[in-house]
């Protein structure tokens, strides 16, 4: 029966869509202002004239290669595609200015495979039974694991933690503009009428990471990006060995990131960090982190694109979305009179299995993207600054713009730029800040909600396995920086009193 | 010889600290407004950590030793500043004519600005890349591009 389905996915006519949609994502993915919620929300209509299978695995190859694309502009220009490869510039960025950005966008390559094929088999096999334990996350469960996100970032900043904290507060105070989750009422919109919603995510993002990363372009006066003649060196096709070393970070980052996208709200952005945070503390040469580490930069890429499978898993099997792409896919669904949930799989089975490996086949695309598209995407480290700034700060105007189809979006994603600016000038980091933005209404929503459970029954709400384990690891990652300066300081007492 | 006293650097740290106060401190007022208590919790809640943590940095600046003083590089701030203000003028003339009207403008401007002489390349960088949005994003995604006010009362 598979094997039918398979040869219904893989028609012409859907090869033939699959082809558009992964270039067509890999494109909009790297281009600073669009993402896959943009390219999957512009090819919506333009699915409604094809047959459900072929309109699903378009959205579905945009899905898995806008979320790939975005990796190479936040590797060779440091300049995140959408905001779930903020976590790519750490490591990717600084082993392009070494001259290594055509290995790093190899190495970003083959663990975003690794990672989209894992999430793609889990789909397949392992969608009903995972999504059962999902359904048993309640408010304190989700409160919990969005903090995680959050005290992950915040941890990774030791050096700097009370900026990072600070950083952190500021992202949610922003992510509190607008419609109030529980009661639907307007606040702290200061009187703006276009902030009555809320404070619109990309020009925000796009502000902080790419507006403000032109700006230190311009204040550096390089000619070009990376250091140095000879910018790109060696090949994007990385030797068979190095990809066995770093084939045991792939999976276990793909299972994380295949795990995380199954819990509603998690997203990206937490699955990076988890796996980030996992692959400094198990690595040799944790220092190295942050200043071009291989590991850093594929746990990272295999996690990112590990969440595009696991997000659908709830939304196919219970109708809820793992985040805001899979969301746009619910509208995908309904628009071709598909209703998610078990039914899915009995009644249009060859659909729902042939989406899936539809999202399988549109990897391999990510293979031939970054193989054979790497030296091309490398070259824009070759262009001159005097040339990229202005076209990227075009492309970022245009980005927030459409967004909204408001020009008052033009307006925030400048403000937000500046911000950027003076943030990484001030030693600020802008990771606490877009993630507490980007996770700041939902920690809210599950806070109060937990709030009304507390108040109702303290002890049976808190006091239950999978939350003390939730809070037991929120903690382990706030405090764990301070591990070495603990340790350190019981030596010196155990010393001081053996002498 | 009277040796002149070495001229002392400015810790922007100061800087955050105003800024902070004003960024927390607006929310904080537009908190108070709130009606619902429940709704009123969570930004009142981050306003005021915001300010304490804000005050945590002024005190560890204040005290903070000669040597152990942070790094901040400000430089080339002033051409950063310029171009936000580009930026800014570019967004106000696409909002009025449009963005095709005035991305060749901001292009070849920043350009020029930048250091590029190569008026023949900055030519074809400020038409191709409006007809590469029109052909791509507008007439193949449909997507909508601003027009501007003009366009609109024509």
């Amino acid at each position: 029966m598979f094997l039918e389905y398979v040869a219904q996915a893989l028609s012409f006519t859907n090869v033939l869509w699959l082809t558009i949609g992964s270039v067509v994502g890999a494109i909009l993915g790297a281009l600073p202002g669009m993402s896959a919620d943009t390219g999957i929300a512009i090819f919506l209509p333009l699915t409604f004239n094809l047959e459900p299978m072929t309109g699903l695995i378009t959205l579905g190859a945009i899905y898995v290669t806008a979320s790939y694309g975005g990796n190479i502009t936040a590797v060779l220009i440091n300049t995140p595609g959408t905001s779930d490869s903020l976590f790519m510039t750490l490591d990717g960025y600084p082993m392009t200015v070494r001259g290594q950005g055509l290995q790093a966008v190899g190495i970003t390559t083959v663990s975003a495979f690794i990672g989209g094929i894992i999430g793609s088999v889990v789909l397949l096999f392992i969608a009903p039974p995972l999504a059962q334990i999902a359904v048993r996350f309640g408010p304190l469960e989700l409160f919990l694991t969005t903090m995680m996100g959050i005290v992950i970032i915040v941890g990774l900043s030791k050096d700097g933690m009370l900026k990072g904290l600070i950083s952190a507060m500021l992202g949610f105070l922003c992510a509190e503009i607008g419609l109030d989750g529980i009661t639907g009422m307007t606040r702290l919109n200061f009187g703006i009428n276009q902030l009555y919603d809320e404070l619109p995510l990309l020009p925000v993002v796009l502000g902080m990471f790419a507006v403000s990363q032109v700006m230190i372009l311009v204040a550096e006066k390089r000619k070009t990006i990376a250091i140095g003649e000879e910018a790109i060196k060696g090949s994007a096709i990385i030797p068979f060995k190095e990809q066995m070393k770093m084939l045991t970070t792939n999976v276990w980052s793909s299972i994380i990131g295949t795990v995380v996208g199954i819990i509603p709200g998690a997203g990206t952005t937490v699955a990076a960090g988890i796996s980030y945070n996992i692959a400094k503390k198990t690595d040799p040469n944790p220092d190295t982190f942050g200043k071009g580490n291989k590991r850093g930069l594929a746990c990272v890429s295999a996690a990112n694109n590990g969440v595009v499978g696991g997000s659908l898993v709830p939304l196919l099997t219970l109708g809820i979305p793992g985040n805001g792409t899979s969301a746009l896919f619910l509208g995908g669904l309904l628009i071709h009179g598909l209703a998610p949930g078990p039914k899915l799989f009995s009644q249009h089975a060859s659909i729902a299995y042939g989406l899936i490996f539809g999202i399988l086949a549109a990897n391999f695309f990510i293979l031939l993207i970054g193989m054979f598209g790497a030296p091309i995407y490398a070259k824009i480290t070759k262009v001159p600054n005097s040339i990229l700034i202005p076209v990227v700060g075009a492309f970022c105007i245009l980005g927030a713009y459409t967004f909204r189809n408001m020009a008052f979006d033009m307006l925030v994603i400048l403000v937000f730029g500046i911000i950027g600016y003076y943030m990484t000038r001030a030693n600020f980091s802008m990771a606490p800040f877009v993630l507490a933005f980007v996770l700041g209404k939902n920690v809210e929503i599950q806070f109060r909600r937990t709030m009304q459970l507390l108040g109702g029954n303290f002890a049976e709400t808190l006091f239950r396995p999978l939350p003390m384990a939730l809070l037991a690891i929120d903690l382990i990652f706030l405090l764990s920086p301070f591990w070495p300066d603990f340790k350190r300081w019981l030596d010196r007492k155990k010393n001081a009193q053996a002498a | 010889m009277t040796t002149k006293p070495e001229k002392k650097e400015f810790n922007y740290n100061y800087l955050s600290v105003i800024f902070l106060y004003i960024w927390a401190g607006a929310f904080l007022f537009s908190a108070t407004s709130i009606k619902d208590d429940a709704s009123r919790m969570f930004p009142t809640f981050i306003s005021i950590a915001a300010m304490v943590l804000a005050t945590v940095l002024l005190i560890k600046t204040y005290r903070s030793k000669a040597g152990n003083k942070e790094t901040m590089d400000f430089s080339g701030s002033r051409e950063a500043v310029i171009f936000a203000l580009i930026l800014l003028l570019y967004i106000g003339l696409a909002a009025l004519v449009g963005f095709y009207f005035s991305t060749p403008v901001y292009l070849y401007v920043t350009m020029y600005l930048l250091g590029q002489r190569n008026h023949k390349l900055m030519a074809i960088v400020a038409v191709s890349m409006p007809l590469i949005i029109f052909l791509f994003f507008d007439l193949l995604l449909g997507m909508q591009i601003p027009m501007g006010m003009l366009a609109e009362w024509i």
